[in-house]
């Protein structure tokens, strides 16, 4: 009997023992995965605060160079040459086209989207004060597919204008005689749609070779790519971004920007 | 007996789960869980048939399913780890603790406990080293949602509660109704996790 009661007894702290022993394991376990999981989301949330913070500075940077000295003083030195002439209309006409240009400019830095319409807006208006500049040297369209919405669809803001003046002051600019920009808007279904940025300069090859230097076209395609990189982490946007001389593919000069946008959900 | 029926019942019922959930386990590094758990059922089957009508003794039927079940497990570690060579070196281990078990108990009268406290220990040591392999890795956000990890809790649980009772059955001849209870509680969570691990994949 005695026997049989100190079994049960040295049984119970057995049994005691083990559970106290896998509790503890679990507890151990658990608490050490916990502390893991939390560290790493801490680490992904500073991450991506990091990434933001970033993707803002490259927008002001984007903004910036949109904005960039030699435009400005460009377009008003034109605005001055038909002041000179008299030419108060032509002047007041461009004059307008500027500070509308300059309140865009502002008003669209502080939207990360655009509706497509908005930044046609913004492309036509700084596409009007080019000409001003470049009078009869350059030509340009703007085609949208009917079936693409632009009141609907959005786009990065301003993300455009810098590929459009890289085409005008690296394609156009060293080319002899009448140069194009072709902006176009594809549809690409429900994921996206497709923008191409097409001129018939020098091509982006020779534009290259030719500015050795190159230190400010540099700095602006590594924000634009900076800024894609960005978008595309951001998990917003997927952006394809492609650039490729015309000579190679479609024996013709020029340069064409395809930037293919999917929106993720 | 009513233990026995709860540790079927658990059986029956993971087996189910991961029937269920086949298209998806089929496709995982656990896909032979299905076929290891199909082994299990009709080993006690088997086992319960065997002892219950003919009265025939169990003890070739375990020390095989023992054998069995510890070298897949072994090898699912095997497949699922990158130290390849640390596992094959505990495999190594494995095979001679099996050995030295033959050699040394009687396989047809007796439980291999030898083979039991050695795998038990290498089981175990598996598990630590999935744990901190999982550490490293980013999946640990979403741990609760990996069915590996569910796996290996489930048979850390079940190896580091019944080491403890390998050595007390060693120590003491104890009444083998509290051993069976105690062995029903910790196959009562190491079941619950492989449930847990398996619904993992709905």
């Amino acid at each position: 009997m005695l026997q049989i009661e100190n079994n049960i007894n040295i049984m119970l702290f057995a049994m005691i023992f083990i559970a106290i022993i896998v509790i503890i394991s679990v507890v151990v376990l658990f608490g050490l995965f916990m502390s893991k999981k939390n560290n790493l989301i801490k680490e992904n949330l500073e991450a991506a605060l990091e990434n933001q913070k970033h993707l803002h500075e490259l927008e002001l940077k984007a903004l910036r160079g949109q904005m960039n000295p030699h435009f400005i003083h460009n377009s008003l030195n034109a605005i001055q040459y038909y002041v000179q002439r008299n030419d108060v209309e032509t002047s007041e006409y461009y004059l307008t086209k500027f500070s509308k240009l300059m309140r865009l400019f502002f008003d669209y830095s502080n939207k990360q989207h655009l509706t497509i319409k908005e930044e046609i807006l913004l492309l036509e208006n700084y596409l009007q004060i080019e000409k001003l500049r470049f009078e009869e040297k350059l030509d340009y369209s703007i085609e949208v597919e009917k079936s693409l919405d632009i009141e609907e669809n959005e786009i990065p803001s301003m993300i455009l204008q810098p590929l459009v003046e890289n085409a005008i002051n690296h394609g156009l600019f060293h080319k002899k005689g009448k140069g194009k920009v072709c902006i176009l808007f594809k549809n690409i279904g429900n994921t996206g749609f497709k923008v191409q940025v097409i001129d018939n300069g020098i091509g982006i090859n020779k534009s290259l070779a030719k500015n050795k230097s190159l230190a400010k076209n540099k700095h602006s395609s590594t924000v634009i790519e900076e800024r894609l990189f960005l978008l595309n982490e951001s998990n917003n946007w997927n952006v394809n971004y492609e650039i490729i001389d015309r000579l190679l593919i479609e024996n013709t000069n020029g340069t064409k920007v395809t930037l293919t946008f999917n929106k993720v959900n | 007996m009513y233990l026995q029926i709860v540790s079927y019942t658990l059986i029956g019922i993971t087996t189910l789960v991961a029937t269920f959930n086949r298209k998806q386990l089929l496709k995982s590094s656990e896909k032979y869980f299905l076929y290891y758990l199909v082994f299990i059922v009709i080993h006690e089957l088997v086992a319960f048939i065997q002892n219950y009508y003919f009265k025939i003794s169990t003890f070739v039927n375990y020390n095989i399913f023992d054998i069995v079940s510890y070298s897949f497990l072994i090898y699912w570690f095997y497949k699922i780890l990158d130290n390849k060579k640390t596992i094959t070196f505990l495999g190594i281990i494995y095979i001679i603790n099996i050995i030295i078990s033959l050699i040394i108990e009687d396989f047809f009268n007796s439980y291999l406990k030898i083979n039991i406290f050695g795998s038990t220990i290498v089981i175990l040591i598996l598990t630590m080293s999935f744990y901190t392999h999982l550490l490293k890795k980013r999946e640990v956000v979403s741990f609760t949602n990996n069915p590996q990890f569910w796996i290996t809790t489930g048979l850390l649980i079940f190896n580091i509660g019944y080491l403890p009772v390998l050595i007390l059955l060693n120590l003491s001849n104890f009444n083998s109704l509290y051993v069976d209870f105690g062995i029903t509680i910790l196959n009562i969570l190491m079941y619950g996790c492989f449930i847990k691990a398996f619904l993992c994949y709905k």
